[in-house]
């Protein structure tokens, strides 16, 4: 009988779990994977491993770099899980970045106002300019019903040339060679909250985004209509609600998640709009991070300020190895891909999952 | 001239048409299988990459053409893993496949070239010129590929059975067709046509591997792919033209109009198409993972 209990709690224990479980499992499979890499290309996995682990958490300096990659990245993390909620897939946050950094960057140094005035109007300007580079996808989707996937995508590839148009030619700093815009206004700027770092109040700013996007997706009737719509479009299209309607609400909504993200990267950390990587294509940049964050956060807003931390502390552990140990910072891409690969494809984890508990015996064999 | 420079955009346009045909074809392929293959760019770069690597070590680029598409196999197949054999959401995984492509790369160009951004420059292919035109073997690909494709699919038992796989895979499956080992082959034979589209970028254009080589042009393929109708002769048409849109950048260089502009026409014009592209658009394959229960 005593056998049998510890086996029930087992079980209620694993029930907790399984909300979560997915999402942990191909975290560890993927520093499994990795290690595994590493170890083939000559280095020492469990050396880099907690190099990573110092240069993510230890110390303020690396603590707060870890904040700011993550202040971004779950604005666009929450704009990837909105537009999966919603029904329409933008991959394309990495654009509506780049153009959302850049409206903020420009209102922030053609305007003075007064400071919360100023800083407000900028956030905004930056939501707007990722909801204009996300509007051609969408005017497809309606008028053409082409693939938001193909489209989103392409706007992505054309913003960093875009970009590094306008810091070349119309908005260059006349006084640096290098090439990026003036800078804003000190009334535009995001005060610092942890003085050495470039931790701003923009943390604060997103974590509250993302518990107004939780409160706004489930618990009013709009939100509900738009989830509902990203669920079962038919069913939602016969129970009479207005599915393009509600579709391309949640699909607006995400691209000015994205831009506020660029928003508050230029006026938080940047201070000035520049391409951070010039070529087009996948990389580490902000943007693209939203994809992993929104996945692993089990496309729940609260869940995306834990995987955004994860996220940003991975990528700051990264950078600093790059500088600390020579292993190169693009490894990290490696883990992103790995995560997201994994954890798209359950049944791996489910195989091994079943595996593990029929030696241990919780699952019988009869399964 | 006049006459110059419309020689120069068709010399580049028949070069641009390479790296972009190949591909396109692979995911032809693959697709008719019902596997969307969203990997394809991670693949065109894992080939220039394997292409320059192989190069460099024997210092023949024909065995680099040979490293490429071992480089493209095996990316394609941890692809056909993820998504045929576990059932993975095809789109996500092959998002994954491009970061983790991405990333892997300049990691292993820093562990072998100590330069992260690219190799050293290779010995590339020979080719022989007429007029201002320079061939390379993979020229003849342009008009083989569409007949190679046509001829398999349509003519032979094997194309059609991958059709059938693609169209209906449990009808497929119920009447004896090896479902999941016609996917992995198809899979990872797009693998290998999209790695020599790389190879042809690292060796023939660049002369090495750069960061950032494929320049998207395994989504392009996908939009070419779409936009040709998953008819073969079509998808040569709409590879020629985004070949045409990557040829203008080659075209006018170092003219007074912004380089940035040509960069992205070859996107602009994907987007152009995706509006312009009238009638039905839907596949003749279903995009979803196959599984028995």
């Amino acid at each position: 009988m005593k056998d049998f209990k510890t086996r029930d709690y087992v079980k209620t224990l694993i029930n907790q779990f399984q909300k979560i479980h997915v999402q942990l499992f191909s975290i560890v499979l993927a520093f499994v994977i990795n290690s595994l890499i590493l170890l083939v290309v000559g280095y020492n996995p469990i050396e880099v491993l907690i190099n990573v682990f110092k240069g993510a958490l230890i110390g303020r300096g690396n603590i707060g770099s870890s904040l700011v990659t993550m202040t971004t990245i779950l604005l666009t993390g929450l704009a990837f899980l909105t537009s999966i909620k919603c029904g329409l897939f933008n991959i394309g946050m990495q654009g509506q970045f780049v153009v959302g950094a850049f409206m903020a960057s420009l209102v922030g140094f053609t305007f003075s106002l007064p400071a919360p005035l100023h800083i407000l109007v900028s956030l905004l300007a930056g939501a707007l300019g990722g909801i204009l580079w996300i509007s051609p996808a969408l005017i497809l989707k309606l008028k053409k019903n082409a693939s938001v996937l193909l489209s989103t995508l392409m706007l992505s590839f054309i913003a960093p040339y875009l970009g590094l148009f306008l810091v070349r030619v119309p908005f260059s700093n006349p006084d640096t060679a290098a090439a990026d815009t003036p800078y804003i206004n000190a009334s535009a700027e995001l005060p610092r909250i942890l003085p050495p770092s470039n931790v701003n109040i923009g943390l604060i700013i997103s974590i509250l985004v993302a518990i107004l996007l939780y409160v706004f997706l489930w618990k009013t009737e709009m939100g509900y209509k738009i989830r509902a719509v990203g669920f079962d479009k038919d069913v939602s299209h016969f129970m009479g609600i207005d599915v393009s309607k509600y579709r391309s609400t949640g699909f607006i909504l995400s691209g000015g998640l994205a831009g506020l993200g660029g928003a508050v990267q230029v006026l938080g950390v940047w201070n000035r709009f520049f391409m951070m990587e010039s070529a087009a294509g996948f990389n580490t940049s902000p943007g693209w991070m939203g994809i992993p964050v929104g996945l692993v956060s089990g496309l729940h807003p609260i869940g995306a300020i834990f995987s955004s931390f994860f996220f940003g502390a991975l990528n700051s552990g990264f950078q600093y190895i790059d500088l600390a140990t020579n292993v190169p910072a693009p490894f990290s891409g490696v883990f992103l891909g790995t995560i997201v690969a994994i954890i798209s494809t359950p049944l791996i984890i489910k195989n091994i999952e079943e595996r593990f508990l029929k030696r241990l015996g919780i699952v019988g064999e009869g399964k | 001239m006049v006459l110059g420079i419309i020689s120069s955009i068709l010399a580049a346009t028949i070069r641009m048409t390479i790296p972009i045909i190949l591909p396109a074809f692979g995911g032809l392929i693959s697709e008719r299988s019902g596997v969307l293959n969203i990997g394809l760019e991670s693949m065109v770069a894992g080939g220039a990459f394997g292409g320059a690597l192989f190069t460099l070590i024997s210092g023949d680029p024909y065995i680099g053409i040979l490293g490429s598409i071992v480089f493209g196999v095996v990316i394609a197949a941890f692809f056909s893993i993820f998504t045929v054999k576990f059932s993975g959401d095809q789109v996500i995984v092959g998002l994954g496949f491009n970061f983790l492509l991405a990333g892997l790369l300049p990691f292993l160009s820093a562990r072998i070239f100590d330069y992260r951004g690219g190799s050293p420059g290779v010995s590339g292919l020979g080719s022989w010129s007429v007029g201002a035109f320079d061939f390379t073997i993979f020229d003849p690909l342009i008009v083989i590929l569409p007949i190679l494709a046509y001829v398999f699919l349509y003519k032979t038992n094997l194309g059609y059975k991958v059709r059938a796989v693609g169209r209906e895979p449990f009808v497929a499956d119920v009447s004896g067709i090896r479902v999941f080992r016609l996917k992995y082959l198809c899979v990872i034979l797009s693998g290998a046509l999209a790695a020599l589209g790389g190879a042809y970028l690292a060796l023939s254009v660049s002369n090495r591997y750069i960061m950032g080589i494929s320049a998207g042009r395994g989504f392009i393929a996908i939009a070419a792919i779409r936009l040709g109708d998953w008819k073969p002769r079509k998808i040569m048409a709409a590879s020629l033209f985004f070949a045409f849109l990557f040829a203008l950048q080659i075209a006018f260089q170092g003219s007074w109009i912004p380089t940035e502009l040509f960069l992205m026409a070859p996107y602009l014009g994907v987007i152009a198409v995706l509006g312009g592209i009238v009638g039905s658009i839907s596949p003749p394959s279903k995009f979803e993972p196959y599984s028995r229960d």
